[in-house]
């Protein structure tokens, strides 16, 4: 009876675990999204940490050094909390926290110190800060092979804290700052302490019950961090297809080797190489007994659940950071597990429509890696996609999105980013259907061979018709691809959308398209002919009518301030214009009769974890969109978008910024000089003075609907940034954004 | 991380460079309120006044005069304005300034009327002089302004009036008189109002007239949604002939047609003031 009880437990508990890792489903996946209550170090405000932090003090510290530390720490830290890339609560948060636990099961008023948080990030890190918060990246979590590597990296961080190696460090580094050999010097104290950390991150491991091997395991894994999180052959038949041909020219040759070694020069690193570490732990680890043998306590099953969460998240990284050529290579490796994942499908849609966009801008170099960077399976994908040129690269992004389209008819996401592709395609005067031909490249090359092969026949076919042609019949009887005399090898690509081009449907949404880009260059001709004075007429009325978007409500997402003194950025005193500009914002939108949803940090206690993940997917878009101004990717949360669009019944988004520097624009020379001529010293210093602040406001008005910027206001003045003032500019913005179009 | 979002956010605005181009079109005020009254003080520091004179300044001190400086002037100004682009507004201005001259310290007294003069000392309050100014202005400020808010530089073309105060004034007179009779009687007053007094003839001191060009740097700064705080520097040049008199009448002690040079000339020097004030917006 007792086992049977005994065996109940195990069952109840085991279907506890697995529901509560269990809940992704990879094949319907959506980025991760905190969970839970929100913490207070999202909620509470950055001078409120600092004043909190001053009161307290720091022994280690003088007065002046603690205001220093306080306040580089507390704004630099909540810097990274509201960076939009935080989550907590979440699957992988949750699963660190349950092996901090475990690593410091006899030390619970430490355990009680500690908070963890994830941050979407490719880069491989993981920091401790001097206020008890240990961030990991998915970066880092995508690239582990067991748990007990993810809790040695975590022994290492907390030891980090334990022994207050942060402000260690600044006092050290504001202690010597005078010395000549101050950047060795710092090396080398930050490699001790990078040392220690290890050490006692050692026994922290050890004392938990895991696998001494892991350990080393995890500094391959270090060192190794910068690849892609698998290395598995890219095939290069991967592209090719029934519908099209892709030439083998296009891919490598050869293999390009991995060039990471362990014992790499470290004298100005802050860490110690590899190889150094490996030694130094390996003591250590001598130096203890009983190790234990485990991997894996929370069970493989759920790291890999984790794993595989962090690498779905690295495909949405690279996306929002345009590493295309990584994020193709990533969604290849996880295809292999998950091929049903519409996901996975949405995201390769989203980069084949992106890598188009920068190439027809030339910038596509920037979305794959250099050829200097060419390392391990991954290169030949990049090679790839750097051989390619631009009709190439068109084509085969169209052959995937087309394809993703007709595989998923029914997918929202997958039939917006389609049409977004065909839509910018036939804006273009590059792309040309006409061109292309209706022959697959085999059925051409056939021909092209059977019409070789008897020459005599053909130049005497084409000595009699060239004498009866036009001139412009000649020419495009050259351009004609289906023509076997003018096939060419190295233009495969015109015979790769001979299905798409006997699809109809494409062919009327194209058309369709084409005749609104054709319109509007018309219209664009025509104003171009115009005179100046007529140019100037019609500029004049648009000008007139200029951020007029019939806007009833917004959502405003809360505005950012710096203000600077010396060139230096005053945190204190931004952070405070910060809340008066929101109060600002809010004040003049209820004037003018608009109502606004904030999404702001500042009203996060209230809005809870809801409000945050809004805020964050918010920042992700204009992240996104900012990686390049001339390229109008599309919005990889679409899905969450929706959602927010639906939720606050707008579309519309507000993001504000305001920069101010007062800087008198007085020279000392020109002051001196004026003396000789006393009326001018008298004009020149008040002048000088008064017009000292320099103040920027830029507003930008997005739209979920598509992602793209509906417009932007850019006003610089010569006044300060209080909140009256903010919000006179605020109340103008407002009224025009109130007003209709058609007025 | 966000530096990062700035520097992003920044570089879209690079792209928006034609909207913000589209923002000088139409002004709508501050808070919506384009027409608006300016009431300020204005205050300057007679420095020229002072140095460049030969005259010693007296003050009243009860019955007697002491000697002193007139160490600044003020005024006050009303102006009414309306915004009719962000960057561009239209103003009138009426004002009033209170300044001082200083009178001369001695007179000359025609002897026996045969080309001989006697000269006596005199000390004389200083005189208050009162004008009038009445301006049209026109505010220019950065093309991303919301006048009226903000810093704006006015300029101005505009007409001064300039008149002695006629009230009670001290002065005293020693040495002898046309008949070389000694002074006596120590301080003495008389009201500037009545011409049969010896010192002068208010009605031959007649009006100093003046155009005026102003530049000014001018700051609104809001303290609500309808008042703000105006303050800043002006600069005035004054032009124009005074007036000159013949030397008929009744004989005076002080010499109008100096006295009315005394006005000018101190018009004239009065060519920087600082103002602050009060504008609300309608």
């Amino acid at each position: 009876m007792k086992k049977l009880k005994h065996y109940l437990v195990l069952i109840i508990l085991s279907s506890i675990i697995s529901k509560s890792f269990g809940q992704v489903d990879f094949n319907n996946y959506t980025t991760l999204l905190s969970k839970g209550p929100i913490p207070e170090d999202f909620t509470k405000q950055t001078f409120q940490k600092l004043e909190d932090d001053l009161k307290t003090g720091r022994e280690e510290l003088s007065q002046n050094q603690e205001k220093v530390f306080f306040e580089g720490t507390n704004y630099a830290i909540d810097e990274i909390l509201h960076s939009g890339f935080v989550i907590y609560g979440d699957d992988i948060t949750t699963y660190i926290c349950e092996i901090a636990d475990k690593l410091l099961i006899n030390q619970p008023t430490l355990r009680s110190k500690l908070r963890f948080y994830t941050i979407k990030s490719n880069s491989a890190n993981a920091f401790s800060t001097d206020q008890g918060i240990v961030f990991f990246t998915t970066g880092l979590i995508a690239q582990l092979t067991s748990e007990a590597q993810l809790a040695y990296i975590l022994a290492h961080e907390i030891s980090h804290y334990t022994e207050k190696h942060v402000v260690e460090t600044f006092d050290w580094t504001t202690s010597n700052y005078r010395q000549d050999d101050r950047i060795e010097r710092l090396s080398q104290y930050s490699k001790e302490k990078e040392f220690e950390a290890d050490k006692l991150g050692v026994k922290m491991f050890h004392d938990a019950g895991y696998s001494e091997d892991e350990i080393f395991a995890t500094f391959d894994v270090l060192m190794y961090s910068y690849l892609p999180f698998d290395e598995i052959e890219f095939p290069t038949t991967y592209f090719s297809n029934e519908n099209i041909f892709i030439p083998q020219t296009l891919f490598p040759t050869k293999k390009y080797e991995i060039k990471a070694v362990e014992d790499y020069d470290d004298a100005l690193s802050t860490h110690p190489n590899i190889k150094k570490r490996k030694e130094a732990v390996e003591k250590e680890i001598g130096g203890l007994s009983d190790w234990g043998t485990s991997t894996n306590y929370l069970g493989a099953e759920r790291f890999e659940y984790v794993r595989s969460l962090a690498r779905f998240e690295s495909v949405r990284s690279d996306i929002l950071n345009a590493q295309y050529g990584d994020a193709l290579y990533s969604i290849f490796i996880l295809e292999k597990d998950y091929p049903n994942s519409i996901y996975l499908k949405r995201m390769k849609a989203h980069v084949w429509m992106n890598l188009m966009l920068y190439k027809t801008e030339n910038k596509s170099s920037r979305t794959i890696n250099k050829t200097t960077d060419l390392e391990g399976e991954s290169a030949t994908l990049h090679f790839f996609l750097k051989k390619l040129n631009k009709d190439g690269l068109t084509t085969i992004a169209l052959r995937q999105v087309y394809q993703l389209h007709i595989q998923n008819p029914d997918d929202e996401e997958i039939n917006a980013v389609y049409t977004k592709f065909v839509t910018d395609l036939a804006s273009t005067d590059n792309f040309k259907i006409e061109n292309f031909s209706k022959k697959k490249f085999e059925d051409a090359a056939t021909e092209y061979i059977k019409a070789k092969s008897d020459t005599l026949k053909v130049e005497i076919k084409d000595t009699i018709s060239t004498q009866k042609k036009s001139k412009y019949d000649k020419i495009k009887t050259k351009k004609n691809a289906d023509n076997p005399a003018n096939f060419d090898s190295t233009k495969y690509y015109l015979y790769g959308l001979t299905d798409i081009l006997a699809d109809s449907s494409f062919i009327q949404l194209f058309t369709a398209k084409k005749a609104i880009y054709l319109e509007e260059k018309e219209a664009l001709d025509a104003y171009n002919a115009l005179s100046r004075t007529e140019q100037k007429a019609i500029k004049k009325r648009e000008e007139a009518t200029a951020f007029n978007l019939g806007l009833n409500e917004i959502i405003v997402v809360e505005p950012m301030v710096f203000s600077y003194k010396r060139g230096q950025v005053n945190n204190v005193k931004s952070e405070k214009l910060e809340k008066d500009f929101s109060d600002a914002i809010e004040n003049s939108a209820e004037q003018v009769g608009i109502k606004t949803y904030p999404i702001d940090s500042r009203t996060l206690e209230t809005k809870g974890t809801q409000g945050y993940n809004e805020r964050c997917i918010l920042i992700s878009l204009l992240n996104q969109l900012a990686e390049d101004d001339e390229v109008t990717v599309f919005p990889v949360d679409y899905q969450l978008l929706k959602t927010i669009r639906n939720d606050y019944g707008t579309s519309k988004v507000m993001f504000s910024l305001v920069e101010h520097q007062y800087s008198p624009n007085i020279n000392v020379a020109s002051a001196l000089s004026s003396l000789i001529i006393y009326p001018i010293l008298l004009i020149y210093l008040p002048v000088g003075i008064l017009s000292g602040n320099n103040t920027e406001m830029n507003v930008l008005i997005l739209d979920l609907e598509n992602g793209e910027i509906e417009d932007g206001i850019s006003y610089y003045f010569k006044d300060s940034p209080k909140k009256l003032q903010l919000g006179a500019h605020m109340y103008d913005i407002f009224t025009k954004l109130k007003t209709n179009p058609a007025n | 991380m966000k530096t990062i979002i700035t520097l992003s956010l920044l570089s879209f605005l690079v792209a928006f460079t034609g909207y913000s181009q589209k923002t000088k079109v139409k002004n709508n005020g501050y808070y919506g309120k384009r027409t608006f009254f300016d009431l300020s003080t204005v205050i300057s520091v007679p420095l020229f006044s002072n140095v460049f004179t030969d005259n010693t300044a007296y003050k009243k001190s009860s019955s007697s005069l002491s000697q002193g400086k007139d160490y600044f002037n003020y005024g006050f100004r009303i102006s009414i304005g309306h915004a009719s682009k962000r960057n561009f507004a239209v103003l009138f201005e009426y004002g009033q300034d209170y300044s001082n001259i200083y009178p001369d310290n001695y007179i000359q007294n025609d002897y026996s009327g045969a080309f001989n003069y006697v000269y006596a000392n005199i000390k004389h309050q200083m005189m208050d002089v009162k004008t009038n100014i009445f301006m049209p202005k026109l505010e220019f400020a950065t093309k991303n302004s919301l006048l009226p808010m903000g810093l704006s530089h006015q300029i101005g073309l505009g007409y001064s009036k300039s008149k002695i105060a006629l009230h009670e004034y001290t002065y005293l007179l020693t040495g002898e008189d046309e008949n070389g009779v000694p002074f006596s009687g120590g301080y003495k007053t008389y009201d500037a109002k009545d011409q049969n007094n010896q010192l002068f003839n208010s009605k031959r001191i007649q009006p100093v007239n003046k155009f005026i060009i102003l530049y000014a740097l001018n700051l609104r700064s809001p303290i609500s949604k309808s008042l703000m705080i105006n303050y800043g520097i002006r600069y005035t040049l004054q032009f124009g002939r005074f007036n000159s008199y013949a030397n008929s009448g009744d004989e005076t002690y002080l010499d109008e047609t100096e006295l009315v040079r005394l006005i000018s000339r101190q018009r004239s020097f009065s060519f920087m003031s600082f103002h602050i004030g009060l504008t609300l917006a309608l």
